[in-house]
């Protein structure tokens, strides 16, 4: 059987799921914070109470003392709601300038090395672009720990970067193809040098695969959005 | 007139500055500021209504916070009131004392018609 102390814990994680969920609908960059310190503040409490006083009736008046999570919810956002992907242009500036810095320095040394190389095939528009997405994505993860948004990270930004070497690699493939099929070792342009498949089809085939893994990835994260509004929505609470 | 509803909001709007108040004096930690308003039954705080508070304080920057080590057991975290904040809280005296005339008076008239 459980002593008092090993439901503790469980009585804790409760009270401050509750909390988190209450919170979650306000969306405040400080929700994190907030869950911390009443963690702390629960932690105190515990340790001040004389371990024969612990019992379970003792605790869970503890834990009742505590504020309600939904005025919790309204003391830090008192305006209400704030919008899930409202663009808070000041911290999207303080996270992306150093994001600037090291895509900036990479840029200047590719272009001093290797002058006609394309490494990075983004204009300075499109590269803006993606620095944009992730600062923002980054932002509203940090406030709300939604992984929906990390799914859309990686559709919209990592998927796009990291597959750009493959690309290029790619491009080099049907360069050689097209020259007489010296040095190809990249499947399926092996079956085309071998005469198992036309040429089309192998360049057809590695396209259509970028393009399946990115709109996979695009469908993975829209459905995890999705799901993460309508569990916000769900934890609405009725209109009276 | 539903008075407990009324009751709620004026404690509401009065918590900020009852918090700016109490860290005008003296930096604190989150438990000892409870501990502070759990001593005004007036304004009926339960544990960890603060901390809503001060983390809406300190995004608005009329606080700030520092972790500090404890002897007596985890780093604690300390909240002080910023210059903004202070010159808010100034305002805000001000405000209140405004409305507390004002009320002082609109009392004051009414029994003065009575006599």
């Amino acid at each position: 059987m459980n002593t008092p102390n090993e439901y503790w814990g469980d009585m804790v994680a409760e009270y401050l799921g509750e909390v988190e969920r209450a919170l979650a609908r306000v969306n405040h960059p400080r929700s994190r914070e907030v869950l911390d310190d009443l963690r702390a503040h629960l932690e105190q409490r515990y340790n001040e109470t004389r371990p024969d006083e612990r019992t379970l009736e003792r605790l869970q008046e503890l834990i009742g003392q505590m504020e309600d999570p939904q005025a919790c919810a309204e003391l830090l956002a008192p305006d209400g709601r704030r919008r899930l992907f409202r663009i808070d242009l000041k911290r999207v500036w303080r996270v992306g300038r150093w994001a600037l810095l090291p895509v900036a320095a990479l840029l200047v040394v590719v272009t001093a090395v290797r002058p006609g190389l394309v490494l990075w095939p983004y204009s300075v528009a499109g590269s803006a672009l993606f620095v944009a997405m992730a600062a923002v994505l980054f932002v509203y993860y940090r406030a709300t720990r939604e992984a929906a948004l990390l799914w859309l990270a990686i559709a919209l930004v990592a998927w796009p970067i990291f597959s750009t070497p493959f690309h290029l690699v790619l491009e080099s493939q049907i360069d050689r193809l097209q020259a007489g099929f010296e040095g190809v070792w990249l499947w399926p342009f092996t079956l085309a040098a071998r005469g198992e498949i036309d040429m089309e089809t192998g360049i057809v085939v590695t396209r259509a695969l970028g393009y399946f893994i990115y709109r996979a990835l695009l469908l993975v994260a829209v459905v995890k959005v999705g799901r993460a509004l309508r569990a916000r929505s769900a934890a609405e609470p009725e209109p009276a | 007139m539903d008075l407990q509803n009324w009751q709620t909001q004026l404690r509401k709007g009065l918590l900020d500055l009852c918090v700016l108040n109490l860290l005008s004096s003296a930096e604190c930690y989150g438990y000892d500021l409870v501990q502070a308003m759990k001593r005004m039954p007036a304004l009926a705080i339960r544990e960890g209504t603060v901390y809503p508070i001060l983390a809406r304080l300190l995004e608005e920057g009329f606080v700030s916070s520092e972790v500090r080590p404890s002897d007596e057991g985890p780093p604690r975290k300390y909240y002080m009131l910023t210059p903004g904040g202070r010159q808010a809280l100034s305002a805000m005296n001000g405000h209140w004392e405004n409305v507390d005339n004002a009320v002082r008076r609109s009392r004051e008239d009414v029994t003065g018609g009575e006599q």
